[in-house]
């Protein structure tokens, strides 16, 4: 559309030019006609005017006749439908760098994303603050079997803007069960990080307490950097009976500090010579055609050398679940982490969380249609107690009943409020509360 | 002379016919693939998160994003295809 404008703007723009140059000889032709009337010259610079204003005439109707013509080409152009079967033959005649425009037609390039606006108040961390964040995804459609999406994170911090790049992969679909993903990938591993994280898609403001991210103490990192193969394929011919796979090789974990309790960091260039290696299977088994709801039952790990130089392991394995049925929704999941120590006792690890949710979209009161009721109870724990340098204990066990309530205003906008009770193993109970407004754009 | 003509009709007929009911397989068949596609358009979307409505975008930007929801929920290629024809449809 803007070239079709632009180029209407140009013909506009040449009978423009040719308007001023007549007018601009017409006012010559004026003083020049009083000034010098009677003169001998009057009929030689008239003749002059006369032949340079039939030039530039000449010079406008070629530039205008030019222009239309493109204009014509491009809303040709524009109305070819994207499906025409003309196209693969086009394509394979045209130059290579608009075969793959013709292919892929129009709107390759898809911008979608969320972002949520809110407030948060912790009476443990003492916390009583505004939030913003935004995460636009950019999609780049490069023809029907190769996209390049990308996730930038933008997140209000104490000291700034947090600017973290989530996700930025090239995804080739080798065949209709296999795809090749290269590049910085959300970890495959169980449900939360790949599929709930968005604020949209998460039913409650906060994160279930293993899968916090980095310094907030989450069990696990939320992307790493490699290679993945991944897909999916039907287990029979009745819908909805599946798997899925995803097996990869990445620069593998990075911890904080080297000393038990450290929390997790982006290995975004590999800092020792060990891959981290990773798998996750899940199964669909139940037909659409029963009505017995949808279930996921998935198995993950992710593994890999974490010391710079040795051959200390960090080791983790986790089960997911999730099974919805008309407006209940349910959600479950367990891990297990194991970082080696030599000479020591190990960091061992644990996180679970249980979280259900209900839509009243069936009530009879019309005002409560859009609201749906969440609760959810996580916990984390660790065997060996963590002491850092200055004494503090790191490992308080911790458990948090989190409940709330959304209000749909459209599928993807909803407004929550949330209320946390977390109990901590060696401090008073702390309470936490939360609105947030999360939209999916 | 007119049993000619019928022949040549005939004759003329024979090619068109395998052509239109091969157009009419294509529409039912996408019909039946836009039909698979409601179907499982709750129950896939819905599974983690809110299904969007079909208007919410073009047909052609639904290409983009089923690519990319293809690929992030690993789902089979066929209810893939069958979802992206039922939102093309909006």
């Amino acid at each position: 559309m803007s070239i079709r404008v632009c180029a209407r703007e140009r013909v506009g723009d040449a009978r423009g030019s040719l308007v001023r140059a007549l007018v601009r000889v017409v006012w010559v032709a004026a003083i020049m006609g009083t000034a010098q009337s009677g003169s001998a010259a009057e009929s030689d610079d008239l003749r002059v005017l006369h032949e340079e204003i039939a030039r530039l005439r000449d010079e406008s109707a070629a530039r205008i006749h030019d222009l239309e013509q493109r204009i014509a080409q491009i809303e040709n152009a524009r109305v070819q439908p994207q499906s025409d079967p003309a196209a693969p033959a086009q394509a394979s005649a045209a130059p290579p760098g608009e075969r793959i425009g013709l292919l892929a037609g129009d709107n390759r390039f898809v911008l979608t994303g969320w972002g949520a606006a809110g407030y948060s108040f912790e009476s443990a961390e003492n916390e009583n603050t505004f939030e913003a964040t935004v995460a636009p995804i950019l999609l780049f459609r490069v023809s029907d079997r190769v996209l390049f999406e990308v996730e930038p994170e933008l997140e209000l911090g104490s000291d700034g803007t947090d600017v973290n790049l989530e996700y930025a992969q090239v995804d080739v679909l080798l065949n209709d069960h296999a795809t090749l993903v290269a590049g910085k990938f959300l970890l495959p591993f169980g449900d939360f990080v790949q599929q709930l994280h968005p604020a949209w898609i998460n039913k409650l403001a906060s994160k279930p307490l293993p899968f916090l991210e980095g310094e907030e103490g989450g069990l696990l990192p939320f992307s790493d950097v490699g290679l993945q193969l991944r897909g999916g394929a039907r287990l029979s011919d009745r819908e909805g009976v599946s798997f899925e796979y995803t097996v990869y090789v990445s620069n593998g974990p990075r911890f904080e500090e080297p000393d038990l309790g450290s929390a997790l960091v982006s290995n975004n260039v590999d800092f020792n010579q060990g891959k981290g290696f990773g798998a996750r299977f899940a199964l669909y088994p139940l037909p659409l055609d029963r009505e017995l709801g949808r279930l996921k039952l998935g198995v993950s790990t992710y593994d890999g050398r974490w010391g710079a130089g040795d051959e200390r392991w960090f080791t983790s394995w986790g089960v997911d679940l999730a099974y919805q049925i008309g407006n209940f929704d349910l959600r479950s999941e367990y891990l297990e982490t194991r970082r080696e120590f030599p000479g020591g006792p190990d960091d061992e690890r644990n996180g679970w969380y249980v979280q259900a949710a209900y839509k009243l979209s069936t009530v009879p009161i019309e005002a409560l249609r859009r609201v749906e009721l969440v609760a959810r109870y996580s916990g984390l724990e660790q065997a060996e107690v963590a002491v850092t340098p200055s004494g503090e204990e790191r490992a308080q066990d911790p458990r948090q009943l989190a409940v709330g309530v959304d209000y749909w205003l459209t599928p993807s906008v909803a407004a929550k409020l949330e209320y946390d009770w977390d109990k901590l193993r060696a401090e008073p109970d702390a309470h936490g509360f939360r609105a947030q407004m999360a939209v999916g754009f | 002379m007119r049993s000619t003509i019928l022949l040549l009709s005939l004759a003329l007929a024979v090619p068109v016919i395998p052509a239109l009911a091969h157009g009419e397989d294509a529409a039912r068949e996408r019909k039946a693939l836009v039909r698979q596609g409601a179907r499982e358009w709750g129950a896939y979307c819905g599974a983690c998160h809110n299904a969007r409505p079909a208007a919410e975008r073009t047909p052609q930007e639904w290409d983009t994003l089923m690519l990319h929801m293809r690929v992030r929920a690993n789902l089979p290629e066929a209810d893939a295809r069958a979802l992206l024809e039922f939102l093309k449809t909006r």
